[in-house]
């Protein structure tokens, strides 16, 4: 995964709010136009935002299996009513429904997520900004502990090793025994935090909250 | 202790915040190990319904749903863009729409069950709508609705249903109580 990160260009935020709203505006099109021309039309569109975004470096396996499995409810669902007559109009709705997801997913998997996190704090508020970033920074303890806990509780013989999670009715045990410890810390990491912060100072200024990126210039 | 956003102090906000993280994470782990449909509205609705109770401040679900959508768009685990938080936001409008009568029935787990259900069966009307705007036939358009969202529908009710439990548990312990007397 993180050789996939490496491989993608680094984004202005411009670059990724123009690809975002590309995007948006393939789906909305592909959802509300149903003209004669329209598959046609969006169909190229999409393979050219392909191109522009050099989708070809990147593997789409999981994609490729996702719309297959969208392809074949549908074209049975119309086979089921209409019969084979029906499998025309069924191959139209399904590439449809395809075109609506295709461009959020090509945008989303060849734009550097960071460069997407980067645009968002620039449009949200800067106190959210440190909700954020904070919760980000303290998941991996949190995450860490959950999964000792999970050990833990595997090596005192619980029931919801991957292959006996497999059956929802191990589920509960999970919950009772993984989920619930993982609330009560992040219950108890919140309030830690906020204590800490406030001891800062953190929240007398309206505005400072977060440090500026590489990019301020003073 | 001072507010910080939306009317919720710095504690709340980052309880929220690690709610949402939890949402995503389970999100990701479950899709790496079962091929169950639906599954992830489990671990959605269960950690929804912890937002609202645990923190109680009107639209602590919504903001919780809206803030795994901001993670989700960052983090890519969002496939499908602006339709991936709207999956997360009316599960959630649901849950904070429920929540007065959640507070009064506490330990009525047909309750909960059926608002877990309800919350997850907003996936059907997303469904239903983007499959109607794409043109689909009326008559394939519910049933093909169904067999997509059925399984979120029983794992949104089943993930409910600990939530009372849950809930008490942490009263018990004093970690909500405590939690809301910092405020």
């Amino acid at each position: 995964m993180f050789e996939r990160l490496d491989s993608l260009p680094r984004l202005g935020r411009s670059a990724v709010a123009a690809r975002m709203l590309a995007a948006m505006l393939l789906s909305m099109t592909a959802l509300l136009w149903h003209g004669p021309f329209s598959l046609p039309f969006v169909t190229g569109a999409c393979l050219g935002l392909g191109v522009v975004l050099r989708a070809w470096t990147l593997s789409w396996t999981r994609l490729a299996v996702l719309l297959m499995w969208q392809f074949a409810l549908v074209l049975a669902l119309y086979a089921l009513r209409f019969g084979l007559a029906g499998l025309d109009d069924g191959l139209r709705v399904a590439w449809r429904l395809a075109l609506v997801f295709l461009p959020g997913m090509l945008v989303m998997r060849t734009t550097p997520h960071g460069d997407v996190a980067r645009l968002l704090t620039s449009v949200l508020p800067p106190k959210i900004g440190f909700v954020i970033s904070t919760c980000v920074l303290f998941f991996p303890t949190l995450w860490a502990e959950t999964l000792k806990t999970y050990e833990c509780q595997v090596l005192k013989g619980a029931r919801i090793l991957p292959r006996e999670l497999l059956n929802p009715l191990n589920w509960p045990i999970l919950v009772e025994a993984v989920f619930l410890p993982a609330v009560i810390n992040s219950l108890v990491l919140a309030r830690d935090i906020a204590v800490a912060a406030q001891c800062r100072w953190y929240g007398l200024h309206a505005t400072r909250t977060i440090w500026p990126g590489p990019d301020h210039k003073e | 202790m001072r507010t910080h956003i939306f009317g919720l102090t710095l504690q709340e906000s980052l309880f929220l915040g690690f709610c949402s993280l939890l949402v995503l994470a389970t999100k990701l782990m479950l899709r790496l190990h079962l091929k169950i449909p639906g599954h992830a509205m489990f671990f959605l609705v269960l950690c929804l319904l912890l937002a609202a109770l645990c923190v109680r401040k009107p639209w602590s679900a919504t903001i919780t749903a809206v803030l795994a959508g901001c993670f989700g768009m960052a983090l890519g685990v969002g496939k499908v863009g602006p339709l991936f938080v709207l999956g997360f936001v009316l599960p959630a409008l649901v849950i904070d729409l429920a929540v007065p009568v959640l507070r009064k029935f506490p330990r009525k787990y047909i309750i909960f069950g059926v608002v877990g259900a309800l919350a997850a069966s907003t996936k059907f009307f997303i469904t239903l709508s983007t499959d109607w705007l794409v043109g689909m036939d009326p008559q394939v358009l519910i049933l093909g609705a169904a067999i997509k969202t059925g399984g979120g529908v029983l794992f949104g009710c089943l993930g409910a249903l600990p939530v009372p439990v849950i809930v008490r548990k942490l009263e018990a312990r004093g970690l909500i109580s405590s939690f809301s007397t910092t405020n």
